[in-house]
């Protein structure tokens, strides 16, 4: 056995290790599904980062700062990044102060219809299932490349690694591997951008060299490489492409329920916030190292193919095999931490809000007594996780079965919920007009226009325009759709009454000491930006500039 | 100012901006008893 099948042996021993002592503490269906709504700050924030991280972070994105895009990418996440604050403040909180146990509950709850609990439940078992398939044959290719392991063995190990820990102890194990996750893919990927510039001559020596990198001209640039060798042709091009990809995944990240439905796990309601700020400063960190760090590689390798292996290029050339084995295991913990939250959520929403009844088994709690109580919880435990099961089995069979098309699906399954889910959930917090049957069209109308878009484009017989985005077009059409819908319809006492209830502020969440605590983190959002920005600007815009304008005269000189 | 000055500046900004929107927030919306 050698370094990387020993280091992924190891991990995914630990991952299951950690599950097994968190799912020894899940007693009840809090504990299963919402991790007993207790989760302190750092638990919430690690969950939120590795569960939007996954494998495509490591090579999709690397791969596209390989190639030239890193600015592209780091606009992208400048945009998208502040999902995080908005999705908290104007919806999270008000999600966490609701007590649902999932997403698809609270909008149940909230416009006292089965059928809009229904719908969300089956839009997260189709967009998630897709993610799930797609992030699990990214870790298979992984494990394939750099163990030699066969695709069937590396399917199967995945799997069994995120379902058996999963399956055994819910939210309370997903979000204590996602945190453990995260802590390993940030430190390794901070220790591999030293590894990364030091081999490529130092931090002066890099900025230099990219400057005036004459095999892909603006690698570094705030554009990246432009022309009509790539897909942007000019710098302007290239901009509003990323600020509006980035406004869209900003939207996703907001709404999405593998992101929102995190903080219904939270402590209170300042958790909710620190995390939130917690994970954009570390989302707006780990981009910029880990794209700056790709586009270095160039310097060392400029001829990695395919470029979505650059990161493990490195780890099995460029590292010293130890750490290179656990860069490989930080990758496919990006990736097996998103599988696990997609494959949870896909169960909860199976037994729960597609196959059981809330309004039931509250109306048979009420009635119980403790005994009974115990007996009926334990009941819906166990079909909790039996439902997972399935879900389970039917990944890994279509895991087997289906052609690999990560990009197709990833692509697909992605940004569903923003088009589907955004104007909903933010009017089901602010609206008082929006109705049951304006929300459940608006969801519709803009799952459809997203699926349809999409669909379109990937069968080649549409091509949209950046502004004509199929989440941005599904988020304005699921509008339309609740405006109109809604107007023609009237709010029922019970819409209204929870709505209002929805915005009374527990006294607990008032006290001055947890408010003070609260405050220390967007003090550090402060510091922290604006040291980001004076060391950018030091270490890169101004070095920059003294790189550019050495070459000027040399080429002016060789003009003839 | 050059683009990367404006990147370098923006990327930062971004954390400081959504820093003090956030501190507003926070004590608008849990230390206002009037809300």
């Amino acid at each position: 056995m050698n370094s990387f099948q020993a280091g992924i042996v190891v991990s995914l021993g630990c991952y299951l290790a950690i599950g097994w002592y968190a799912g020894k503490r899940v007693k009840h269906l809090e504990d299963f599904f919402v991790a007993g709504r207790n989760a302190p700050t750092v638990l919430i924030l690690g969950t939120l980062v590795a569960s939007f991280m996954s494998t495509n972070a490591f090579m999709g994105e690397a791969g596209m700062s390989y190639q030239g895009h890193a600015p592209l990418v780091i606009i992208m996440t400048c945009f998208n990044c502040l999902g995080y604050i908005v999705g908290a403040v104007f919806f999270g909180r008000y999600l966490r102060r609701s007590r649902a146990l999932t997403v698809p509950d609270f909008f149940r709850s909230r416009f006292n219809s089965r059928r809009i609990q229904v719908f969300a439940g089956i839009s997260i078992v189709a967009g998630l299932s897709a993610y799930l398939l797609a992030v699990t044959w990214g870790m298979a290719l992984i494990i394939t490349e750099v163990t030699g392991f066969s695709e069937v063995i590396a399917i199967l190990m995945v799997w069994a690694s995120y379902t058996l820990f999963t399956l055994y102890s819910g939210s309370r194990g997903v979000i204590l591997t996602d945190t453990f996750m995260f802590l390993l893919f940030s430190s390794i990927i901070v220790v591999t951008s030293f590894y990364i510039v030091q081999a490529a001559g130092g931090w002066s020596s890099v900025i230099d060299s990219l400057a005036t990198y004459a095999d892909k001209p603006g690698i570094i640039a705030w554009h990246g490489r432009v022309g009509p060798d790539v897909y942007w042709q000019t710098p302007m091009e290239a901009l509003m492409w990323a600020s509006i990809l980035g406004v869209a995944w900003g939207i996703v990240v907001a709404v999405s329920p593998w992101q929102t439905s995190r903080y219904l796990m939270a402590r209170s309601e300042h958790v909710v916030i620190r995390s939130a700020c917690g994970a954009l400063i570390a989302m707006l960190l780990l981009y910029l190292v880990t794209n700056f760090a790709a586009t270095t590689v160039n310097l060392i390798n400029p001829d990695i193919s395919p470029p979505e292996s650059t990161m493990i290029w490195v780890s099995m050339n460029l590292l010293p095999t130890v750490l290179g084995a656990i860069l490989i295991c930080g990758v496919l913990a990006a990736g097996l931490s998103s599988a696990s939250t997609f494959l949870s959520l896909v169960g909860f929403s199976v037994s729960h809000d597609i196959l059981g009844s809330a309004k039931d088994n509250a109306e048979a709690e009420a009635e119980a007594s403790k005994d009974q109580l115990s007996q009926l919880q334990g009941g819906r435990l166990r079909n909790a996780r039996v439902a997972m099961l399935c879900v389970g089995m039917t990944v890994i069979v279509l895991a087997l079965m289906l052609p690999r098309d990560i990009y197709w699906l990833t692509h697909f399954a992605g940004p569903l919920f923003a088009s589907s889910w955004g104007v909903v959930a933010f009017m089901s917090i602010w609206s008082r007009r929006i109705t049951e049957t304006g929300a459940f069209w608006g969801m519709t109308v803009g799952f459809s226009t997203n699926v349809g878009m999409n669909a379109l484009s990937l069968t080649g017989l549409a091509k949209w325009p950046v502004m004509a985005d199929p989440i941005l077009v599904g988020v304005v059409c699921s509008y339309i759709a609740v405006a109109i819908v809604s107007r023609r319809g009237s709010v029922t006492a019970a819409e209204s009454d929870y709505q209002e209830a929805l915005h009374c502020m527990p006294i607990a969440e008032r006290d001055p000491e947890t408010v003070r605590q609260t405050l220390l983190w967007p003090k550090v959002m402060v510091v922290m930006g604006a040291s980001i920005a004076a060391l950018m600007t030091v270490f890169y815009a101004l070095p920059y500039q003294e790189a550019v304008a050495s070459v000027l005269p040399t080429l002016a000189e060789n003009v003839p | 100012m050059s683009g990367e000055l404006i990147l370098a500046m923006f990327y930062g900004l971004v954390l400081v901006d959504a820093g003090l929107w956030t501190w507003r927030r926070v004590l608008e919306d849990y230390q206002d008893d009037d809300h």
